[in-house]
């Protein structure tokens, strides 16, 4: 039975691989997103493939939620596509070193981008994907909440936030300054603010929980205090919508008056609120008003390319024409506009800067980014490296915070017990991710 | 008999003996040899029983997540299995009587098994467990303060316990047809000898329907051992993984983070577990199930 | 004498009340929702109310129905397209597992030859066996590359969705067969001997004379072999990668709600592709093993 099976798989084998060769200059492009970024994309890809008769890109896009098994799934068969967009993370996640091909050998052009940018995404002097955007964490807020309540300014520090949430649960009872917020933003939270006292990233350069118990416990302290005072809801298992944006308070009864969120992904939560809802960019809330403090930033997406585009060199021409047009040709650059960021490239970013109709520097994503930048390099004039840890958002080691925070969000844990809970997986786990 | 080749059967039963080869045997020791070793990239290594010991270990966070997962099956299954054969025996027994409109009543009590994983009904059943949702809005008449029943363990899981029992519409129909199939006569005979409803139920229909009710029961226990659908769309293993059960967590572990190793490993746990307990079911039969012959 | 009969009428009276009384009660618990949902696909945003009725009525949620911008292309496919790809997987795992475990059982009832017992052994030992363990080695098969390359981006049609129907070449529902068999046990043997003695032979006694006689349980096992493959989501989601490819039980959760695919949108999709089940499902229940077999066998 055992031969027949092996015979069966060489025959089909011979066949797989003699229908290779012939079409090299086709390459296939995957993606996740949401229908407005799918839309664009497809009318990029329609786009160069009229300009560029020689190639043709055959786009595939997935929704968010099956993308990440797929894709890897498919990478430990060998028929992943030939371009895919991936988490900056995955490349450490998903063994990138072993299945992504070295985009030095692609001839692109490196010197458009930061120097630092690409520095993250690279393993072994291998630059294993190419940076779509970078991205912070920043506070949006919902006008219409803060107007109904009568706030004119927008709130700079911790303390006026906690202003807001208390003049905001008085004037309009069952609303709130923020609203909900899952294990992962409130870590967030507190790794940041604790940046802000400390100026230490939370994994320190050695691989390991870099604050101490009281310091951790000050900043659940924080979270306690904004959940006392109508910033955050007292409970969240009184709301159990784990997606922000699809949450009905957010998008049909408005109770929830901000979001804390990548400024790549705000898009998603402007488009679930109802028409004429206005996002206000609102930065991130400092401990003394004029810093510019507890910015992280990390790579937001970037594409890949598999390994296996290294022995055709036709293929290798097609990516490498499609990567430089989806960051320089004008047209397509600003069909695909911020919706995957604001762009790391140079001239992608001149165009869409210089572009007044559609006029993306007013766009959230923008607004978002110049902080973000802004405050990161203030930080580094500073001597602070707050760059998110390659490893923080790996799937099985991301757990490790976030399921004792979601528990105290739940009240099932106190303070001390969710802080003792880290500090006593956290070095353990990261290690066994890491190895 | 005249004329009739030898070889038929045979040749006939070969789409059945390719299927069990291939479909069955052969994924049968390949998940156990699975199990045995680990990927990392591309470098793949023997490691023996290294998995198992590690999901029985609650020294690791996979240990502590598989066994509260079994945790969480044995409640799902341990209430959800009795509960769909007592309320699909209830309202099979109901409908065997001559009932008008049956056909739109046997309809009518299989649409929720229609609608199974569709997303609206994700959408309502969250609805009506939430906070501000349909059954806190009639707590909420009667005074009683609202509970959050899809953020706590108990709310939750009784709301995939609900989801399944709300679609008891395929047991219930088997139920009915065993029912049609008691002989009036036995009825009459025990009308005759002045049983009531009840102990006609008792002595005549339950006796008889007992094979039935090991057939529903066996399947039913083996499918709710394997639930994904509730878990995986309304509560998403949550909150705190209070509703993670076994299956879903051999979809994360195999699928979504790529470990099929590991995965192979649960798979062959749970499918001990269930062999364990359907044999102990049906060797419990002998005392209770009443074959006719 | 007129008296208790009255009582015993009245009684009887009460009690069939109460039996109506109870049915109805639980059938309206299985069908509210139903109502409820229709309710949901008129209304604009997220539903929050128990009464079915709008409270913003919108008929935009029917108009983006059939249309999903951004799935597929920038037009987006139609729903009609995620119908024909659930139809892709459907149709062949109805049409084939309904034929091959029919012969299947066929043979383990009527015939008698060497391996009977163990055959049939095997197929309820099958039965029993939790599905899990086959699932992770099947996708590792499927994936693999040399297997992958047959079905995955295929052009051709059906091919694409191969691992949900292949198995139903080979018979491997043990349920159907143990249905067919049940079933066979409660067809007399002389049927097929008759029928034999007048010079037919085994096919011929199959197609011909058992035939019509098994109808009500060829259509019970296709109508549940279409519900259980339409309903199955967790098959499409670990085989199926690109949403070009998505039949309606992916295409419902996985479609977030976004600016060109709003709640009411979602609810009317979810109609549609529940209406499909319920007109098949309809059209074959009066065929269900129990009313109509009972009359054709004692005939």
């Amino acid at each position: 039975m055992k031969k027949a099976l092996m015979f069966l798989m060489l025959m089909f084998a011979g066949l797989s691989l003699s229908a290779c060769k012939k079409d090299d200059y086709v390459i296939s492009f995957y993606w996740w997103g949401t229908s407005d970024r799918n839309i664009a994309t497809y009318q990029v890809i329609n786009l160069f493939n009229e300009k560029y008769p020689e190639y043709k890109v055959k786009g595939s896009s997935a929704p968010w939620g099956g993308y990440l098994s797929t894709l890897q799934n498919r990478l430990k068969r060998g028929t992943e596509e030939d371009i895919f967009q991936v988490n900056y993370n995955w490349i450490y996640q998903m063994y990138g070193i072993d299945y992504f091909m070295d985009l030095n050998e692609l001839g692109l052009d490196f010197s458009k981008y930061p120097e630092a940018e690409h520095v993250p995404l690279t393993v072994k002097g291998k630059v294993l994907a190419l940076s779509a955007s970078e991205t912070g964490y920043i506070l949006y807020l919902n006008k219409e909440v803060y107007d109904d309540a009568g706030i004119t300014e927008i709130p700079k520090t911790w303390d006026d936030l906690v202003e807001c949430g208390k003049i905001i649960s008085q004037n309009t009872p069952g609303k709130y300054a923020i609203g909900r917020l899952d294990a992962q933003q409130v870590a967030i939270i507190i790794f940041s603010y604790l940046a802000q006292k400390t100026g230490k990233n939370v994994i320190s350069a050695d691989n390991k929980l870099n604050f101490s118990a009281e310091e951790l416990e000050d900043g659940f302290r924080l979270i306690e205090r904004l959940r006392n005072n109508g910033v955050l809801i007292p409970n969240n298992s009184q709301d159990t919508h784990n997606e922000g944006f699809s949450n009905p308070h957010w998008t049909t009864h408005q109770n929830y008056g901000g979001i804390l969120t990548w400024n790549t992904a705000i898009s998603e939560y402007e488009n679930t609120l109802p028409k004429g809802s206005e996002l206000i960019t609102a930065g991130f809330p400092q401990l003394k008003e004029g810093d510019k403090l507890g910015m992280y930033k990390k790579v937001s997406m970037a594409f890949a390319v598999s390994k296996r585009v290294e022995k055709s060199d036709l293929k290798k021409q097609a990516v490498k024409t499609f990567l430089e047009f989806i960051t320089t040709d004008s047209e397509a650059v600003r069909i695909l506009g911020v919706d995957r960021g604001v762009p790391s490239h140079e001239d992608a970013y001149r165009i869409l800067e210089s572009s007044e109709n559609p006029d993306f520097k007013q766009t959230n994503e923008w607004l978002g980014h110049e902080i973000v930048q802004e405050y990161y390099d203030h930080q580094l004039s500073l001597g602070q490296n707050l760059y998110i840890h390659p490893y923080y958002e790996h799937d099985a080691f991301r757990k490790v915070y976030e399921e004792p925070i979601e528990k105290f969000l739940n009240g099932n844990i106190t303070v001390k017990q969710v802080v003792n809970i880290i500090i006593r997986d956290f070095d353990k786990e990261l290690a066994k991710v890491m190895e | 008999m005249v004329g009739e080749k030898k070889w038929l059967p045979y040749v006939l039963l070969i789409p059945w003996v390719i299927g069990f080869l291939l479909f069955k045997l052969y994924p049968f020791v390949n998940s156990f040899i699975m199990s045995l070793f680990q990927e990392r990239g591309r470098t793949v290594t023997f490691i023996g029983f290294e998995h198992y010991r590690t999901l029985f270990d609650t020294g690791f966070r996979e240990g502590r997540e598989f066994l509260n997962s079994l945790k969480v099956t044995f409640i799902y299954v341990f209430i959800t299995v009795p509960l769909i054969l007592v309320v699909s025996l209830l309202i099979a027994q109901l409908l065997a009587q001559k009932i008008k409109g049956v056909g739109f009543f046997r309809t009518a009590f299989y649409i929720p098994t229609l609608l199974g994983a569709n997303v609206a009904i994700v959408f309502l059943w969250r609805y009506i467990f939430e906070t501000e949702g349909l059954i806190n809005h009639f707590l909420a008449l009667f005074g009683i303060e609202r509970v959050p029943f899809l953020g706590k363990p108990a709310g939750a899981m009784a709301s995939i316990i609900l989801l399944r029992v709300w679609q008891f519409g395929s047991t219930m129909l088997i139920f009915l047809n065993a029912l049609k199939n008691v002989p009036e006569t036995l009825y009459e005979a025990a009308m005759i000898d002045g049983a009531n409803r009840f102990q006609r139920f008792r002595h005549v229909t339950l006796p008889l329907i007992t094979p039935i009710i090991l057939f529903n029961g066996v399947m039913r226990l083996i499918e709710c051992f394997q639930a994904f659908n509730g878990p995986h769309l309304i509560t998403q293993g949550g909150p705190e993984n209070s509703t993670r059960v076994i299956n879903l967590l051999i979809y994360e572990t195999a699928f979504q983070r790529g470990n099929l190793n590991l995965g192979s490993a649960m798979s062959w746990i749970l499918f001990i577990i269930i062999m364990f307990f359907t044999i102990l079911i049906f060797r419990s039969s002998r005392y209770w199930v009443y074959y006719e012959e | 004498m007129d008296a208790r009969i009255r009582r015993m009428k009245v009684k009887y009276a009460l009690k069939e009340t109460v039996k109506y009384a109870v049915i109805i009660f639980f059938a309206f618990f299985m069908l509210y929702p139903l109502i409820w949902i229709i309710g949901a696909s008129l209304n604009e945003g997220a539903k929050g109310s128990v009464l079915f009725w709008p409270e913003k009525f919108t008929l935009e949620g029917w108009r983006n129905a059939f249309k999903a911008p951004g799935w597929g292309s920038p037009e987006g496919y139609s729903l009609f397209r995620a119908l024909w790809n659930t139809l892709q997987y459907v149709i062949p795992q109805v049409l084939f597992m309904t034929f091959t475990t029919l012969i299947t059982a066929y043979v383990v009832s009527r015939f008698r030859f060497k391996g009977r017992k163990i055959v049939f052994a095997l197929i309820i030992g099958t039965l029993l066996m939790p599905n899990t363990i086959f699932r992770i080695p099947m996708y590792a098969f499927w994936k693999s590359p040399a297997i992958a390359s047959l079905w995955e981006n295929s052009a051709l049609p059906f091919m694409p969705y191969l691992p949900l129907w292949a198995g139903s070449l080979f018979a491997v529902n043990s349920f159907s067969v143990f249905m067919y068999i049940q079933f066979f046990r409660t067809i007399p043997r002389d049927l097929d001997e008759a029928a034999m003695l007048d010079g037919a032979n085994r096919m011929q006694v199959l197609f011909h004379v058992l035939m019509p006689i098994l109808k009500p349980v060829i259509i019970t096992v296709s109508l549940l072999l279409f519900i259980s493959a339409y309903n199955d989501y967790q098959g499409p989601l670990i085989y199926l990668g690109s949403d070009d490819t998505y039949p309606l039980s992916l295409v419902l959760p996985m479609l977030k709600v976004d600016s060109t695919n709003t709640y009411a949108s979602v609810y009317a999709r979810s109609i549609v592709s529940v209406l499909v089940l319920i007109i098949v499902f309809f059209s074959a229940q009066k065929y269900f093993v129990g009313s109509d077999a009972d009359a054709a066998i004692k005939g």
